[in-house]
């Protein structure tokens, strides 16, 4: 029987790096175990692992700002949507720089 | 004209209302404003509005500084002289009523009557002045004002003039009557000293006198229309002088309300125990001994943990709070935020010794609600939040953010944060940042080197919280150090 180890948002109290790092260790241990791991995670490296299969959240197709709860195959999105609100807004390093006087 | 000026406020504005209301709430302003005005809406209403100043320069904090702690010796002579203001305008409010403002005689008998309650006001408070031996700038000004203007001599002259105008008395006047029968040169003259029955009795029959007709029904209305035409100059000034002592009521009684509420505010302290300091300004030096959250300290009754906390940066710095919960961060910010407003108010602050670098304004970006879901809707609401506020910022000021920007995943966050608050220190602007974003934290904290300062939560070595924060440092590889013990102890287990 293989087993299934479910683990959402591991390792992210540390910084994403060292996540990385751990979620390597952790799912190369499964791996060599032969186990099956759903592994929901924010850091967009551990999808690049070569044993595993990388899903996506997609936004919803009317409002990107919006969840669709669709899951479909895919690799992580490459530009960030948090970045990408905080530009629209004129939040990002240069627009600060420019407002405050 | 009398002129005083105890809060130099003038020129500056308030931070405006959706951008002052979070600060208001944030920092929990209202308890503080609560004890201060006791009751007083006016003491609340001045309070908020110098709590919550948009610029404030050094000259100014030090010039409030000084008349709070002239206030705090002179106590009994402030809570006097603002009962004798609060007593006149609720007096004048009383008895004077204008209510046509097209009748000069109901205009001069009734300014006449405020102003002798203007007058009666200024007497009391010309008496306490001269009592009181002021040290500030601010109140030694008003006193040299009002002696300057106002002495013995203007109070009896000013209750001769508004006798004239009492009600019981007929007013006295003289016209001319000049070609085609039109009236000329009015004048109001000073009523005849009545004198003595025996005096009366002598002139009685030796003045001209006239008559009319009982049936005549327009003549009595021409006597008034005359009588009115003669007292339009003298309604006019009237009212005028009425208007500048009533304001300078108000004025006085609204700048007093600052300190009236510094007094209040300082018994609170006495009751708790609370340290009360004045502060330092001094640049490239940000410094604590003891701070007291204040807002803490009312809801809770009791004197609340204190921090202490040592910055000295050229430039502006970061102060990063991060640990785990329920170790007092959120009241330390707060306590940071209460402190610096109370501070650029020339008030003193609960700790031993406090020091800022600038009088610099304070805003805040604190997570909202109990509700921690992540979504890209909450998070653009953050950061419409935070953009706010950062068209006001200007180099010295602070920010405080609790939590900011955790609506979304911990990844992208810390790319945002680290965006904002890099901009931030390098445009001159302090930050105070409660935060768990650690790719945020350990990027942040390695290139701003000294000017990025980390706290975390005190925890004695049995594991006792003391919710006071303390220096923390990066631990970088302790997750991997973690991993590789506890993955060795399994190991070894399952053998």
């Amino acid at each position: 029987m293989t087993p299934l180890v479910i683990a959402n948002e591991l390792f992210s109290t540390t910084t994403s790096d060292e996540g990385f790092q751990l979620s390597k260790l952790f799912l190369s241990e499964l791996s060599n175990r032969r186990s099956y791991c759903l592994f929901i995670t924010f850091i967009p490296k551990v999808a690049s692992l070569e044993f595993t299969i990388s899903l996506v959240a997609m936004p919803s197709p009317e409002d990107p700002e919006k969840p669709s709860y669709r899951i479909i195959p895919g690799p992580p999105p490459r530009e960030y949507m948090a970045v990408r609100i905080a530009a629209k807004h004129q939040l990002l390093y240069d627009d600060l720089r420019r407002v405050v006087k | 004209m009398i002129q005083f000026d105890l809060l130099r406020v003038e020129g500056t504005t308030r931070i405006p209302t959706p951008v002052a209301d979070d600060i208001r709430v944030d920092l929990e302003l209202d308890k503080i404003i609560e004890v201060a005005s006791n009751g007083d809406k006016l003491i609340a209403e001045t309070w908020l509005n110098t709590l919550l100043l948009k610029d404030s320069s050094e000259d100014a904090v030090r010039y409030r500084q000084e008349a709070v702690k002239d206030a705090l010796v002179n106590r009994n002579a402030i809570l006097s002289m603002y009962s004798i203001a609060r007593d006149t305008l609720e007096r004048v409010r009383r008895d004077v009523f204008i209510f046509r403002r097209d009748d000069p005689s109901s205009i001069t008998r009734e300014t006449a009557r405020g102003i002798g309650i203007l007058v009666d006001g200024l007497n009391s408070l010309l008496s306490i002045l001269k009592s009181t031996n002021f040290s500030s700038k601010a109140f030694r000004d008003l006193v040299i004002s009002l002696t300057a203007n106002i002495n013995e001599s203007f109070i009896s002259s000013a209750r001769y003039i508004v006798g004239m105008f009492d009600y019981n008395k007929d007013i006295v006047f003289s016209v001319k009557v000049g070609s085609y029968n039109y009236l000329r040169d009015p004048a109001l003259l000073v009523p005849k000293d009545e004198g003595s029955l025996f005096s009366r009795l002598l002139s009685f029959g030796k003045e001209y006198t006239y008559r009319l007709d009982p049936r005549d029904e327009a003549g009595p209305q021409i006597l008034h229309d005359i009588k009115n035409w003669v007292l339009l100059r003298a309604a006019s000034i009237l009212l005028d002088a009425y208007n500048k002592m009533r304001r300078f009521f108000e004025d006085l009684m609204k700048q007093l309300s600052f300190y009236v509420g510094a007094i209040n505010m300082s018994d609170f302290f006495t009751k708790m125990g609370l340290p009360q300091t004045y502060p330092d300004i001094s640049s490239g030096r940000f410094a604590f001994e003891d701070l007291h959250c204040l807002s803490l300290a009312i809801s809770s009754s009791r004197k609340p943990v204190p921090s202490t906390l040592e910055v000295n940066t050229d430039g502006a710095f970061a102060v990063l709070i991060t640990g785990a919960n329920r170790g007092g961060k959120t009241t330390f910010l707060k306590a940071v935020g209460q402190a610096i407003l109370l501070a650029r108010a020339g008030l003193f602050i609960p700790a031993k010794s406090f020091t800022i670098p600038a009088p610099g304004a304070v805003y805040t970006h604190f997570l909202r609600g109990e509700d921690r879901t992540l979504s890209y809707g909450k998070f653009e609401e953050e950061v419409r939040r935070f953009r706010g506020f950062a068209g006001l910022l200007r180099r010295g000021d602070f920010v405080l953010m609790d939590e900011s920007f955790s609506s979304t995943n911990p990844v992208e966050a810390s790319v945002v944060a680290e965006n904002v608050v890099s901009a931030l220190a390098d445009s001159g602007v302090n930050v105070f940042y409660v935060t768990f974003l650690q790719d945020f934290i350990y990027n942040f904290t390695r290139k701003y080197g000294e000017r990025a300062v980390l706290l975390v939560p005190e925890r004695l070595s049995n594991g006792e919280r003391t919710f006071r924060l303390v220096m923390g440092t990066l631990q970088p590889g302790f997750a991997m150090d973690l991993w590789a013990k506890l993955y060795r102890e399994t190991m070894s287990g399952n053998k």
